[in-house]
């Protein structure tokens, strides 16, 4: 809503190095963000859209990398093959990747591994979730699960219908034998 | 004659020779910006040498200055380089290589504009002119454009680091901020909350997460536009075309949810229906031929024929999913218009009836696509007279939980002890209570039923409130705090909030619960409702308990005026031990000033190379004891106990030490307790 007061903005020990309207490197400068004060933050502008692209390290902590547009990172071109052209490592925390606003997160490469010390979760909040490949291989160690109401996979007896005739005969068969010569077992 | 034979027109000889000048305009020296030029020279309007007329001496005629190089920024040998820029009007110090014949003007320096220089002119000799110009053209966005190189606040502006519309209360005059993106609340990946079995509460809040994102970018378009939505229209319908498509992919795990709770609800009843359609039958064909035989055959025979609409059900199930998925988009997105149109203020009932509205026309969907195979399967229900299947999803929050996911003996998912699922951009993981099921469920069968209300009357509600009910949000009495439609459905008010108290602080994540703590307020400036000030401390009120990490503090100003505050918690034995503020903040909203004592002194790294002789004090005039082991202060007690309004500043007078981190904990002063009466001395 306002500003601290001047006199407790310490603005003596702000840096500023301009070098006209599209680069600048500013040091210490007292005004607040959402992260408190920049220690430091260097930016540039384009000529023509005015499209901003910042580094710059905030009181909390927090290193950040602004772009308006988009932000390219390609190392390796010159290393050895099977190398390691990109390394990043949380130390503590997590690696969180966000493209929620209608944009996928893709990731390509020759083979892929993803690999979890604890549980491995995919999960979809309001798609399905396809795997497709020449041949699907589940291999767990203890067992696996499968729930719904419908589908190939799921087996009959947690199937809707099946539940919906659970212990109940029809003339003198199972719904599931009845289904089968009705040819009605699968969809 | 006789003079001027004893000069020698070389620095130094004739004595030294200073002068002060002018950098004259731009296309005198063109030369030097087409990339034609060579070295670092300026035709220079020097005072006392050059007419103040440039009908007498053109600048094209005065003579080059080269530039002086200071020691550091390199010849240019060994690629040592740093370009020297000099803009026109620029007033410049310097002396003559050849004495009085100044001819060679030489630039030493230059005098910095300051606030006080007047705008910039048509370049006259010795006027001021200069700063931009057709070779370094004004800034076009974010920077604000200066021509001073004061040690002043308004000197070389910055853009700041908050939205836009935070950048606007705090300076109208110079909004622009480095990102439009800082301050915007977004979903981030999270692990599930093991209170939250079926998932479908995550999924609640990451739809709110998107409904408060949209509210927000609309403030700020309104902001940046001053509600001239003419301007914006265009933008904004992009906008809601976009995240109407975001909110439809996430709807997708409401629909399936949903479905799959109202399909457990309903197979007991079609079980149960079979029964009571076996007994049905075989009572009347007992009846009617008084052969048990015949009766039970054309009873089973009766159940054989419900298989194919049962199965016709158990079909349908994942095309009606999609069928609703389809046709949610148009009542999203008017949604999202009323949003646009009719909050001012996001709060947190704003995103409740948003969801409570998506949730009536999920409702409205499913029932409308599953009537014909409810048709075919309507000997069964036939028994349950008062079955609907839309009451089926209304009635009980089961329906809406779903049981996807539902955990049998699985193990229990860990709680995240990075927080919910909400992450503010520029400041970090932000917290996010549970959403109110019941709650969101209970107000969107109160508008719809006031919807089917209006029906009935024969004035049905306007656009989509047919559909998915009459909330407040599709009115804009809601940002009326005096509107009778407050008091509807769930007394929401959206507009912009008129009274503020203190920030408040949440505590979350870490693994553990409990924690709580309250906001001291200082550095207060303003007046009226203007007053505003910052956290100057944070007092743990309940240190809560089970804590593995250090948990989330964040700093939470109801009325949103407030930024800036940082603060981190310590914990020791899983409890919260200390919330130090890391930045004070600005702009948040305070009562009356209270002054404070620092009360005790947390070490948040004791640091090492400390003597016992070095001195503690704070940039407040308090004096503190510090006691020191193996180098390391592990211990520093106040000593005198001044009156503050701000955040003392510890700092140790040390030759030898490095690295100690002390914080103050602030509180009120104590009340005076009285003379002393008696001293006892327990050591001699």
């Amino acid at each position: 809503m306002a500003d601290r007061p001047l006199e407790k903005q310490n603005w003596y020990e702000r840096f500023v190095e301009s070098y006209g309207p599209n680069f600048r490197i500013d040091i210490n400068n007292p005004t607040m963000g959402y992260g408190g004060s920049d220690v430091y933050r260097m930016y540039g502008i384009t000529h023509k859209e005015g499209f901003k692209g910042s580094i710059g390290l905030d009181e909390a902590g927090m290193l950040k990398i602004n772009s308006d547009r988009s932000i390219e990172m390609v190392a390796g071109e010159t290393a050895s093959s099977k190398g390691i052209d990109i390394f990043i490592q949380a130390r503590k925390g997590n690696v969180e990747i966000d493209a929620n606003r209608n944009g996928s997160v893709r990731i390509s490469g020759k083979g892929i591994i993803i690999e979890s010390i604890g549980d491995l979760t995919l999960a979809s909040t309001g798609g399905d979730v396809n795997i497709n490949g020449n041949k699907i291989n589940l291999n767990p160690k203890i067992g696996a699960d499968i729930q719904g109401l419908s589908g190939n996979l799921v087996p009959l007896e947690k199937q809707l219908l099946m539940r919906v005739f659970s212990g109940i005969t029809i003339g003198g068969v199972g719904v599931d034998i009845l289904m089968a010569a009705l040819g009605l077992l699968r969809k | 004659m006789e003079e001027l034979l004893l000069k020698n027109n070389f620095i130094g000889r004739d004595g030294f020779i200073w002068w002060i000048g002018q950098i004259a305009p731009e296309a005198s020296w063109n030369e030097q910006v087409s990339g034609a030029g060579w070295g670092n020279r300026y035709k220079v309007r020097i005072m006392g040498y050059h007419p103040y007329s440039t009908a007498e001496l053109k600048d094209e005629d005065l003579p080059w200055a080269q530039v002086m190089l200071p020691p550091g920024h390199g010849t240019g040998a060994n690629n040592i380089a740093k370009t020297v820029k000099f803009s026109q009007g620029d007033t410049v110090i310097g002396f003559f290589l050849d004495g009085d014949n100044a001819q060679i003007p030489i630039i030493m320096g230059a005098f910095g504009n300051s606030k006080y220089r007047a705008d910039e002119g048509d370049p006259i000799p010795f006027g001021v002119f200069g700063g931009s110009s057709n070779i370094i053209p004004p800034p076009k966005s974010a920077i604000k454009n200066s021509n001073t190189n004061d040690a002043s606040a308004s000197s070389q502006q910055s853009p700041r680091n908050t939205s836009e519309t935070d950048a606007r209360k705090a300076d109208p005059k110079n909004p622009s901020t480095y990102t439009s993106t800082d301050g915007y609340t977004v979903d981030r990946p999270c692990e599930d909350d093991p209170k939250d079995k079926t998932g479908i509460q995550k999924l609640i809040n990451k739809i709110k997460t998107v409904i408060e994102e949209f509210t927000d970018w609309i403030q700020r378009q309104k902001a940046k536009f001053d509600e001239k939505i003419e301007y914006y229209r265009d933008w904004i319908n992009k906008e809601i075309d976009e995240r109407a498509d975001q909110l439809v992919e996430l709807l997708g795990g409401v629909v399936s949810g949903m479905m799959n709770g109202a399909m457990e609800k309903l197979i007991p009843i079609l079980s149960k229906g079979l029964d009571f359609l076996f007994n049905s039958v075989f009572a009347k064909l007992l009846a009617a031929t008084g052969n048990a035989l015949i009766a039970y055959a054309g009873a089973t025979a009766a159940q054989g024929a419900m298989v194919g609409p049962v199965k016709a059900l158990q079909n349908i199930l994942e095309c009606i999913v999609n069928q609703v998925i389809a046709k949610l988009l148009s009542p999203v997105k008017d949604i999202l218009k009323s949003l646009a149109n009719n909050v001012l203020n996001f709060v947190d009932c704003i995103a409740d009836q948003t969801v409570g509205a998506m949730l009536n026309g999920i409702i409205s969907f499913i029932t409308e696509g599953l009537l014909p195979v409810l048709n075919g399967i309507s000997k069964i229900l036939q028994f349950f007279e008062d079955f609907s299947f839309e009451n089926l999803l209304r009635n009980g929050i089961d329906a809406l939980l779903g049981l996807i996911g539902l955990r049998s003996c699985s193990k229990a998912a860990k709680k995240d002890k990075h927080g919910p699922c909400k992450y503010k951009l520029g400041y970090g993981p932000v917290s996010q209570d549970m959403p109110d099921l019941k709650g969101i469920l209970d107000n969107a069968n109160a508008a719809k039923a006031l919807s089917v209300a209006a029906n009935v009357s024969g004035f049905p509600l306007d656009g989509v409130q047919d559909i998915v009910g009459g909330f407040g949000v599709f009115s804009d009495a809601i940002k009326d705090p005096a509107s009778e439609f407050l008091g509807d459905v769930d007394s929401c008010f959206a507009g912009i909030p008129t009274i503020c108290g203190p920030p408040k602080i949440n505590i979350f994540g870490g693994g553990g619960e409990g924690g709580a703590a309250t906001a001291l307020m200082g550095l207060i400036t303003g007046e009226g409702d203007n007053r505003s000030g910052s956290v100057i401390d944070i007092q743990v009120t309940n240190p809560g308990n089970g804590y593995t990490f250090p948990p989330f503090v964040e700093v939470v100003d109801a009325c949103g005026r407030g930024y800036g505050c940082v603060a981190r918690a310590t914990i020791k034995d899983g409890k919260i031990d200390t919330v130090y503020v890391v930045s004070e903040g600005e702009g948040y909203p305070v009562d009356e000033e209270i002054p404070y004592v620092v009360d005790s002194v947390s070490i948040i790294n004791p640091g090492n190379g400390y003597e016992e002789d070095d001195i503690v004090t704070d940039d407040l005039g308090n004096e503190y004891k510090a006691d020191i082991y193996l180098g390391s202060i592990i211990k520093v007690t106040p000593i005198n106990s001044k009156d503050i309004t701000d955040i003392p500043s510890i700092r140790v007078k040390t030759a030898t030490g490095s690295g100690a981190l002390l914080t103050p904990n602030l509180g009120p002063r104590k009340e005076f307790q009285g003379e002393v009466a008696q001293v006892i001395d327990c050591v001699t």
